[in-house]
């Protein structure tokens, strides 16, 4: 399909040529600048050859999977964390999702969580352990807590660490000897990526959520859509989108090739962040709103690659190919043959029958995913057949309490479904919760690539209500039957 | 860390296309215990006859298996290898086999700066001259050079703080201890001007 760009309309946002005549003169600005460039200049601590910054890391997430590895790179050269007081650490990647869970519940988590741990404890890291009422995914907690906020420059060793830019932060994901890196310096090594403005348009249709805009702008314009850039998400349907729809948004932008995400704070933003436990406040928030509200892309300011796209027409999607481009609405038909799969092309993709139904995952687990979902289940009624197992993975504690004072619980429960412990659980199997060869599993985490969920696992990408609907069913099905 | 300077090799032609961090180091035996160390799995899936690292043998059809390769350290790779996740593992694995230069078309983002971490150098050429690129190479950090047969010589891209580093064996952790002093200085001026970044955190 060929994208769409409107180009036109964006440079009709810019000022006409001597548009100020006849008034005072402005006062004199530099060159327009974006957000990106706004909060990455400030974290510049200096200029290295090459195009490279060395850049201030405020905020540095680890987990178990890769902060031992980072530890024990420092150790290995006899180095200090130097700022412990910015790095967090959870458990999530390696952790089981099963009830009264232990370290020794899963192989790697028995290796790993004590590494974690140790390294933890040495170097004086907050560490949201495996028994911690704040435990959860990375991405889920950081935010929950407000240990990311507007303006702060955030990395993890893990690719969607871009699910923070949500909040107006500049977050991406590291590899294994960058995160030895920021233990040692506190900083990053990176260069400014080109930037990608994309603006979505129109307005989302019941039964179409946030995971459907951002498969069907993959589809649209290829996995490699944005590659290498810098995106800043805007227009109409980012404004109406509540913190954790930005979130989805921005969690599958490496997905689409982006090397991050991010979104201008607005009062949606600051309304999220106020009062959680790391937030500012009293005199400090007045000072920290003042600044995150100049946290925008000014008008006029010229991007690489500008993109639209419009979502009023938008249906729930669903990918049926191993990478999540290989995306196509639920009431359409496979495009091509896919064995890995096993389907053909011209079969609706509705009806597909489901093994496993996993809600879960940094892109969908927090509570207003799991409100979808369980308001599906309320509306469609009817059961899990006995052929699905269909989990339920809340991505924090915190959710899973907040959604257990819902009854939310009680709903899934009723209906058939699995409640469990948080984690990444079945997004990633490291944690040894597998689909099992040639299962079809319709998941709401956002990687479909071979082997993903599992060696021979067939992976759904879906959004959380369109995968409730399909576990009731034990077929892919549409959501909007439950409207 | 070995100085990368000049690489004289022939170059094993791995060219599939999306040849993603979990084909080249599979999750189930970075975090499983195993028999091996990580590099002897690396590629498994397509290196070993039924896919398996422990009890199959070496599949002849794959070029890291072929005598005619043996010892190489210049590796051809395919469009966008080393996509997926960013697991570092990676390029530690394709170090530990030998190699210090992959040459391909494109790159997955994050494997590509892994490398260099690594001490090895992904070099970025046409796909149709990457396709041309036979017997035995000669691949030079300072010129910026891959020189095949005696004749051809072709010239790519190196960002001039990664051939620093390259050069002198150091990678970036080694290069960034050197600014200590300004962290620490952005970080005073910091916590001035932002102290709600950094107040709640005592
Ligand atoms: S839920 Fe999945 S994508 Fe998110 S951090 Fe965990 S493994 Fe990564």
């Amino acid at each position: 399909m060929q994208p769409d760009p409107l180009n036109g309309q964006a440079q009709q946002e810019r000022p006409a040529p001597g548009a100020g005549e006849g008034r005072p003169p402005e006062p004199v600005t530099a060159v327009p600048t974006t957000l990106v460039d706004r909060v990455w200049d400030t974290h510049v601590v200096a200029s290295l050859p090459g195009g490279y910054d060395l850049l201030h890391v405020d905020r540095h997430l680890i987990h178990d999977l890769g902060g031992p590895g980072g530890f024990r790179e420092i150790d290995k050269r006899n180095l200090e964390v130097r700022s412990p007081m910015l790095t967090f650490a959870v458990t999530d990647h390696c952790v089981s999702s099963e009830t009264g869970r232990t370290d020794a519940s899963t192989r790697p988590g028995s290796l790993l969580l004590p590494l974690l741990r140790d390294g933890c404890r040495r170097s004086g890291i907050t560490l949201f352990d495996i028994d911690s009422p704040e435990q959860g995914i990375v991405h889920v907690v950081a935010p929950e807590l407000g240990i990311v906020l507007p303006g702060t420059l955030v990395v993890c060793g893990d690719s969607h660490t871009c699910t923070n830019g949500a909040l107006g932060a500049l977050a991406w994901g590291i590899g294994t000897s960058e995160v030895a890196h920021v233990l040692a310096t506190q900083c990053v090594v990176e260069r400014k990526p080109p930037q990608c403005r994309v603006t979505l348009e129109g307005a989302l249709r019941p039964g179409v959520h946030a995971k459907d805009v951002i498969l069907a702008l993959i589809a649209c314009y290829g996995v490699d859509g944005a590659a290498g850039h810098a995106v800043e998400f805007t227009g109409p349907v980012v404004s109406a989108m509540d913190m954790e729809a930005r979130m989805t948004l921005c969690n599958l932008s490496v997905e689409f090739g982006a090397k991050f995400a991010m979104i201008a704070p607005d009062t949606t933003t600051f309304d999220f962040v106020a009062g959680r436990r790391y937030s500012p406040a009293g005199e400090q928030w007045d000072q920290a709103l003042a600044a995150w509200r100049t946290l925008a892309t000014d008008p006029g300011a010229v991007f690489d690659l500008e993109l639209a796209f419009e979502v009023s027409s938008l249906a729930p999607q669903v990918s049926w190919g191993t990478n999540p481009g290989q995306t196509v609405a639920v009431d359409a038909t496979v495009p091509e043959d896919n064995a890995y799969m096993g389907l053909r092309a011209g079969q609706p993709i509705a009806g597909t029958p489901v093994d496993r139904v996993f809600i879960g995952s940094c892109a969908n687990a927090r509570l207003g995913d799991l409100l979808a979902a369980a308001d599906i289940v309320r509306r469609a009624g009817g059961r899990v057949p006995a052929s699905v197992q269909a989990w339920v993975v809340p991505g924090s504690q915190q959710v899973k309490a907040q959604a257990e004072a819902l009854g939310l619980r009680e709903v899934f429960e009723a209906a058939g479904f699995e409640w469990r412990q948080p984690g990444c659980s079945m997004c990633l199997a490291t944690n040894e919760e597998y689909v099992g060869p040639g299962e079809r599993c319709i998941s709401t985490s956002n990687r479909n690539f071979v082997g993903r969920q599992g060696p021979g696992a067939r992976t759904h990408l879906a959004s959380p209500a369109t995968a409730a609907i399909s576990a009731l069913r034990g077929v892919i099905a549409d959501p909007r039957e439950a409207e | 860390m070995e100085p990368l300077r000049v690489v004289r090799s022939v170059a094993v032609p791995v060219l599939m296309a999306n040849v993603d961090t979990d084909v080249i180091t599979p999750m189930r035996r970075i975090v499983g215990r195993s028999e091996h160390p990580l590099h002897h799995y690396a590629f498994e899936a397509l290196r070993y006859l039924g896919g398996d690292g422990d009890t199959g043998r070496p599949d002849p059809a794959f070029p890291l298996n072929d005598p005619r390769y043996a010892g190489a350290s210049i590796m051809l790779t395919g469009p966008n290898f080393g996509c997926g996740s960013s697991r570092e593992t990676a390029p530690a694995a394709i170090a530990a086999l030998g190699f210090r230069v992959l040459i391909g078309p494109s790159f997955g983002d994050i494997f590509f700066n892994n490398c260099f971490q690594q001490g090895v150098l992904p070099i970025t050429l046409d796909e149709a001259v990457v396709e041309g690129l036979t017997g035995e190479l000669t691949v030079e950090v300072e010129t910026q050079t891959v020189t095949a047969g005696s004749t051809t010589v072709i010239s790519f891209e190196l960002n001039p703080l990664r051939k620093a580093c390259l050069l002198e064996g150091t990678d970036m952790i080694g290069m960034s201890l050197g600014y200590a002093d300004r962290i620490g200085a952005w970080q005073d001026r910091d916590r001035v001007a932002r102290p709600w970044a950094w107040e709640t955190l005592a």
